[in-house]
């Protein structure tokens, strides 16, 4: 469902000097399964999730989406996912059902306000579906912004960070969602750089650091790679084998 | 209804529900131009006409030498000593006829006496005209309905910009710059939908909120003018005006939504908007200059003409055809900033608030940096460096060259982190490229004077066209310093430096030479200097690409604008002829020679 083959992306610093934040990474995930980007803030993470949602282009590399080429199909590509990170907001001025019909619309749903209701009910937030987002607590928020990202029912979820200022109770809520998720055969690409997240949901992982991939597999695989136990030592292992 | 016109709707329904949930959107759009900006204006003017009413009836007591009419509110008190009598506050004013005029005394502590000078003056100045009239008598055919009407339709323009502005400008920045600060722009650029059409939609929430703010602000000065200012103004004569300035309104929100688009966050949406509401004012408060008509080519002017247009219809004079021009040259302005503005929406870049300049420059391509180099050279110049000449030619031309042309071709290369010395290309040429370059600036002359016999046979330059330009009995030292030298080393640095520098990161030199040349034509502001100087520009840029330096250019430049020096200061008339000719074919030759 999601291939990837060495996308790389520079920006340009503070400084005006030309920083390669994403350096060849190439990564794949499959239906029904739930693949870990893991790695440290300013890794990459969001630079590669944010090329594969189409939100900004490739310098060099490929990538495919549920089958569409992320830059000659871009409006497919995100007809067929879920995006959802830390940094995008709610319409504060909109109530969750405005808005949820609002992007269900916008995502060419011809049934929009009836998903809208059933997602209402299905991440439970139907009580406060009238209320203005402005109102809402951050954890009602971010309720809603998981229900707004996958609203269309889309056959591929990327979640960047998405626990990022969630409570406990709501984290619990999205693990669930997601583990149903697999087992209906979406695709899952998470990224984190809370190893036990990692742990608990992830197939398979990918770790990346300075903008490489450093290594895949499952949790497991990467044990015996590294000889280390628990994934927060397999995890340092890897990054300090790369250190400069 | 189509796919994308659907898709449109959508965004803009859902942007005007939450924009109407918005407290201060409401007071913007709706309250200020129905409310506040009446009784800003003709409310405020309707107290200060009571205020005076009201200090015009009290009578004051005044002196006058000898007695003559006065009127009700002055009361004559016979003193002996006028100035006295002001001093001590026995009369507020006082006056006395002599054979040249009236000699008027007051007291500037004294409030009322300021009042009661004003009255004497303008008794005396009735009294001057009473006598004139025995020998003139004028009459003025304008009624004082009519001149209320035009007063108003000079204000009228002025006060639908600012009300379209204000509003246009929140919408813009909170419908688009907002929206990067909150992350909602993102949960709408992770949809299905077309880039283009999110920010279409916004566009035209910008649109209906400046239609909105420019109908009530017509409304409510059609209100003010007839029942508070008692300006005879149809209503049909407002609606027209309104109508007349839609254009603008789509031309300006199409210019907001453009700006805010471009900014990363609120604060620099604020200065990146600023330009915007400035500049339409400027150009509105154009219109109100004496010996400023609607032509059907002033009506082409950008905002001026449908200020211009707007003055006309008020003030019930609006002849059809310039009228027609203004409306349909706003309505292409419109639609060309519409082009504009969607094609900078449809970059993601500018839409996520990342630096679009910054990806460019990352694929070596600085040509958009050359041209903001070139707005800036060309709005410092007229701003600047013409008022600096006009006060005072020498100093001003050394400010233009050395304070403006210097620091900016210097400052754009380190700006951009570049190297100044090779951006610049301040290289060392050898002896041949030199020698080249004195044949070249030699004969630009001769060269610049064919190519202005050629424009001429089209486009015939008045002969009032160097009258002024440099000044007279200056030294020849003085006239070649700051006409040759200098210009010689700054514009070569500015242009065949900076800007070629910066074009020739992408595409053939060729063409940079061709495009710089072109730049340095625009930048001497006259039609009829405009191919001279761009092939001038040409020669200049083809002695550099060979030389691989801006020096010898410099050199070339110099002698060029010498060479003109010498001729003025010594009254040599350059004719055109076979001699002009050769010099001319002399340059191109230099240039082709290995």
């Amino acid at each position: 469902m999601i291939v990837a083959e060495g996308l790389r992306k520079a920006f340009i610093n503070g400084e005006g000097q030309p920083v390669l934040a994403v350096d060849g990474v190439s990564l794949d995930a499959h239906a029904g399964e739930i693949v870990g980007l893991l790695g440290p803030n300013g890794a990459g993470k969001s630079t590669t999730m944010r090329m594969l949602s189409t939100l900004i282009a490739p310098d060099s590399g490929s990538a495919r989406v549920a089958g569409h080429d992320v830059r000659s199909a871009p409006a497919e590509v995100r007809r067929s996912i879920g995006y959802l990170s830390a940094s995008t907001g709610l319409f504060g001025r909109l109530t969750p059902r405005e808005v949820l019909v609002y992007v269900a619309t916008l995502q060419g749903c011809v049934d929009a306000e009836a998903r809208a209701e059933a997602s209402l009910d299905r991440f439970d937030i139907r009580k406060f579906g009238n209320v203005t987002c402005d109102r809402l607590s951050t954890g009602m928020k971010q309720k809603v912004s998981i229900a707004r990202a996958v609203v269309h029912d889309p056959p591929v979820l990327i979640f960047d960070e998405p626990t990022s200022g969630l409570d406990v109770l709501v984290a619990q809520e999205l693990f669930a969602f997601l583990e149903e998720a697999r087992k209906r055969g979406r695709c899952v690409l998470y990224s984190t750089h809370i190893m036990g997240e990692a742990e608990r949901l992830c197939d398979r992982v990918v770790v990346i650091h300075a903008g490489v991939v450093l290594a895949s597999g499952t949790v497991a695989e990467l044990r015996v790679r590294t000889g280390r136990e628990r994934l927060e030592e397999v995890f340092v292992q890897l990054v300090r084998g790369h250190a400069p | 209804m189509s796919a994308a016109a659907r898709v449109l709707w959508v965004i803009l329904r859902s942007e005007l529900r939450q924009h109407l949930r918005d407290p201060l959107t409401l007071v913007l759009m709706v309250i200020v131009p129905l409310v506040v900006y009446p009784l800003l204006g003709a409310g405020g003017s309707v107290v200060v006409k009571r205020s005076q009413e009201k200090a015009d009836a009290e009578v004051l007591d005044v002196a006058t030498e000898p007695a003559f009419a006065l009127p009700d509110n002055l009361r004559r008190i016979d003193v002996p000593d006028l100035e006295a009598a002001v001093r001590d506050g026995t009369v507020m004013a006082a006056a006395r006829r002599t054979t040249e005029g009236a000699e008027v005394w007051w007291d500037s502590r004294e409030p009322d006496s300021l009042d009661a000078r004003t009255r004497l003056r303008t008794a005396l100045s009735k009294l001057r005209k009473r006598e004139a009239a025995r020998v003139v008598k004028t009459k003025d055919t304008m009624t004082n309905a009519e001149r209320a009407r035009q007063t108003a339709g000079g204000v009228l323009p002025l006060v639908l910009l600012f009300t379209l502005l204000t509003g246009g400008l929140y919408t813009a920045l909170d419908v688009v710059t907002g929206e990067k600060e909150r992350g909602t722009i993102e949960t709408l650029l992770t949809t299905a939908v077309d880039r283009r059409l999110i920010l279409g939609g916004k566009f035209l929430l910008v649109l209906s909120f400046t239609t909105l703010s420019t109908v009530l602000s017509g409304v409510s000065s059609w209100l003010s003018a007839r029942y508070l200012l008692d300006i005879d103004l149809s209503a049909g004569v407002v609606t027209l005006a309104v109508l007349l300035f839609l254009p603008m309104a789509v031309l300006l929100s199409a210019v907001l939504t453009a700006a805010a688009a471009w900014a990363s966050d609120f604060k620099s949406g604020q200065v990146l908007t600023t330009p915007v509401l400035v500049v339409p004012l400027l150009l509105a408060a154009g219109a109100l200059l004496p010996g400023v008509a609607l032509t059907p080519v002033t009506a082409l002017l950008p905002v001026t003409g449908l200020a211009l247009a707007l003055r006309e219809v008020v003030s019930g004079h609006g002849a059809p055809l310039p009228l027609a021009v203004g409306f349909v040259a706003h309505g292409a302005y419109a639609f060309g900033a519409l082009i504009l503005g969607s094609r900078l929406m449809g970059r993601e870049d500018v839409i996520l608030g990342s630096r679009g300049s910054s990806q460019r420059r990352l694929r070596g391509d600085y040509r958009a940096d050359a041209l903001t180099l070139f707005a800036i050279a060309c709005l410092s110049l007229w701003f600047l460096g013409q008022t600096a000449q006009a006060l005072d030619i020498r100093a001003g031309m050394a400010f233009t060259q050395v304070g403006l042309f210097l620091p900016l071709a210097l400052a754009t290369p380190w700006w951009l982190g570049l190297s100044i010395v090779d951006t610049l290309r301040i290289h060392r040429a050898p002896l041949r490229e030199w020698l080249r370059a004195v044949v070249v600036g030699v004969s630009l002359p001769g060269l610049a004077l064919c190519v202005g016999e050629l424009v001429g046979l089209v486009l015939p330059a008045p002969s009032s066209l160097f009258e002024g330009m440099f000044p007279e009995d200056v030294p020849l030292w003085q006239l070649l310093l700051f006409f040759a030298v200098l210009p010689g080393i700054c514009e070569e640095l500015l242009f065949r430096g900076a800007f070629f520098g910066l074009w020739r990161s992408r595409g053939t030199p060729g063409l940079a030479v061709v495009v710089t040349a072109l730049a340095f034509g625009f930048f001497h502001l006259s039609l009829f200097r405009f191919f001279p100087t761009m092939v001038l520009g040409v020669l200049l840029g083809f002695v550099s690409l060979r030389s691989r330096s801006v020096l010898p250019g410099m050199l070339a430049h110099a002698l060029n604008n010498g060479l003109a020096m010498v001729a003025l200061s010594y009254g040599w008339s350059l004719e055109f002829g076979w001699p002009m000719v050769v010099t001319a074919a002399v340059a191109v030759v230099a240039l082709v020679l290995p």
